[in-house]
């Protein structure tokens, strides 16, 4: 065996190692990539380009601030909604009013202008849906809403939305601000606050248990919701609670929303365990029920981790090995050299 | 009732003390002529209307968008928002997306359902805000079912939730978006979209 030829496993086994390293963190899960990108954000900043308020704000009792309204089928209301433009040039704003949706990650956002409405999104109209306001002006945006005959009671959900184009970029991107008031307009009728957990998932990444659960508002209030998993061992002894999250976010009636939770404390030594979830749901902040998901059994830890664990070790043990060869190789190459030389000389 | 001295002499003060308070008021003296006595000074203060604002970066400059490959992740520029209505109600802070678009047809535009987007996990709030903010999740991709390329926008996604205590400034600053290229992208051509930012509460 040549130098050269030593040199080659040795590149190999060097290639193999760095690959490992590389490997790792994607292997073992998010949370060590997360940890890398994670930069401090700066000090907020003070400066505003516009906003909204409801033009009688402070002004009313109604419960919740603004907007909240208890209207019959066939009613009718107007009020509205004052734009601030903060900014040193003028701004050209649309108005719409728009039904409500979740949004991924349990937040809710409204419908955009061009969607057709089916809530209370198409019981609004704005007299006025485009207007310009000028540097450091503000206006009142009136709007109506009319309730149709024939809507279920309950709670039904939508917003007053002021839009504006705020930046373009060099290539003639857009970009785009949204402010929306939330508009909630109470049925009279038998209120039914009610929900439903679909069941309960567990994907073991790497050295950690991810829990999923979506809970779908089958009522007709506004729900928001506090929910926790709670592992237990065969004894039935709880080991861990983990609060499901997003831990603040409303569901709408019909709405679905996914509750996640993650257990990475430490692994379970036997596949014994058991995981639960409770979620209690709320309607104007009062709890009003409580959801219990199956009881799942928790998968052994072994597939995943220890399989990475074994073709860790393995790459290792193949890595000692060749360098062991080329230690090996390199003291048998010298004498052979020499020998060389002295029949060269 | 024990009458002492001492009790005579806080009565009068006390009197004393009425007398000049109510003779203040009667003529109408100024806060700052009864400083100027030494005495109380009046403090009044009023606090404006509240608001609910977003200010959205304005500028945005992705990478060279090479096909079969994906930007570096690119910085989407500082995001704050307040939120000062003080009425119980839960925000939330979400972006949507429409294609990076320059014709109809195949190649010709970069679907939203291939922008990923990670989320500051840190949003800064204000000195003196109350209520919590919670990060969206870390990584997230747009979806939606694109009827029009290039104006229709994709569902939301959650960049920030606010409980219903939340009352403040907060800023996101580290909020990146990264670009899957599709290999048939025609090239040398310029694409544009549209990325709109949302608070509701």
């Amino acid at each position: 065996m040549n130098q050269r030829a030593v040199r080659r496993p040795l590149g190999v086994a060097v290639r193999v190692g760095l690959m490992a390293v590389v490997a790792l963190p994607i292997v073992f899960g998010p949370d060590m990539t997360t940890a890398l990108a994670a930069t401090p954000s700066p000090a907020p900043s003070p400066a505003q380009l516009f906003g909204v308020r409801p033009e009688k704000q402070g002004q009313t009792t109604l419960p919740g601030g603004h907007f909240n309204f208890a209207l019959a089928a066939d009613d009718h209301i107007t009020d509205a909604m004052v734009v601030e433009n903060f900014s040193d040039h003028s701004i050209a704003f649309s108005f719409y009013g728009a039904d409500i949706l979740s949004a991924s990650g349990g937040g809710v956002a409204p419908a955009q202008a061009t969607n057709v409405m089916h809530g209370v999104g198409a019981w609004m109209a704005v007299p006025n849906p485009k207007r310009t306001i000028g540097a450091h002006q503000e206006v009142t945006v009136p709007f109506t809403l009319t309730v149709p005959a024939g809507e279920r009671p309950g709670q039904h959900l939508g917003a007053i939305v002021a839009s504006a184009d705020v930046g373009t970029t060099p290539t003639g991107s857009v970009i785009e601000a949204r402010t929306a008031l939330l508009v909630v307009v109470t049925l009279p009728g038998v209120a039914s606050p009610s929900g439903r957990l679909g069941p309960l998932r567990v994907s073991p990444v790497a050295h950690q248990f991810v829990f999923g659960i979506t809970l779908t508002n089958t009522g007709n209030l506004l729900l928001t919701y506090v929910g926790s998993i709670t592992v237990r061992d065969a004894a039935g002894r709880s080991v861990a609670r983990r609060s499901l999250v997003p831990s603040s976010g409303y569901v709408v009636p019909a709405g679905v929303i996914l509750l996640t939770a993650t257990w990475d404390d430490a692994l379970p030594q036997s596949s014994a365990y058991t995981a639960r979830a409770t979620v209690t749901i709320l309607a104007d902040g009062e709890p009003v029920g409580v959801l219990t998901s199956q009881i799942l059994q928790l998968p052994a830890p072994s597939d995943a981790a220890i399989l990475i664990v074994i073709v860790a070790l393995g790459c290792l043990a193949f890595l000692l090995l060749l360098l062991a060869l080329a230690r090996w190789s390199r003291r048998r190459a010298i004498p052979s050299r020499r020998l060389a030389v002295g029949r060269f000389s | 009732m024990l009458f002492t001295p001492h009790r005579s002499r806080r009565t009068g003060r006390l009197a004393v003390a009425i007398t000049i308070g109510s003779s203040a008021l009667l003529l109408g003296l100024s806060p700052a002529s009864a400083a100027t006595a030494g005495s109380t000074q009046l403090i009044t203060g009023s606090t404006p209307a509240g608001i609910l604002s977003v200010t959205a970066p304005g500028t945005l400059a992705l990478p060279s968008l090479v096909p079969a490959s994906s930007t570096a992740a690119t910085d989407l520029g500082s995001l704050t928002w307040t939120d000062t209505l003080n009425n119980a109600t839960a925000s939330s802070v979400t972006l949507a997306a429409t294609d990076l678009y320059f014709a109809a047809g195949i190649g010709s535009y970069i679907p939203f359902t291939h922008f990923t987007f990670t989320v500051d996990q840190a949003p800064v709030a204000g000195p003196l805000n109350s209520g919590t903010v919670t990060a969206g999740a870390a990584s997230q991709t747009l979806t939606g079912a694109d009827t029009t390329p290039g104006t229709t926008y994709s569902s939301p996604i959650t960049l920030a939730n606010g409980n219903t205590l939340a009352d403040g400034t907060w800023t996101q600053a580290a909020n990146k978006i990264t670009v899957g290229v599709p290999a048939a992208t025609i090239l040398s051509t310029v694409f544009s979209s549209t990325i709109q930012y949302t608070i509701t509460g």
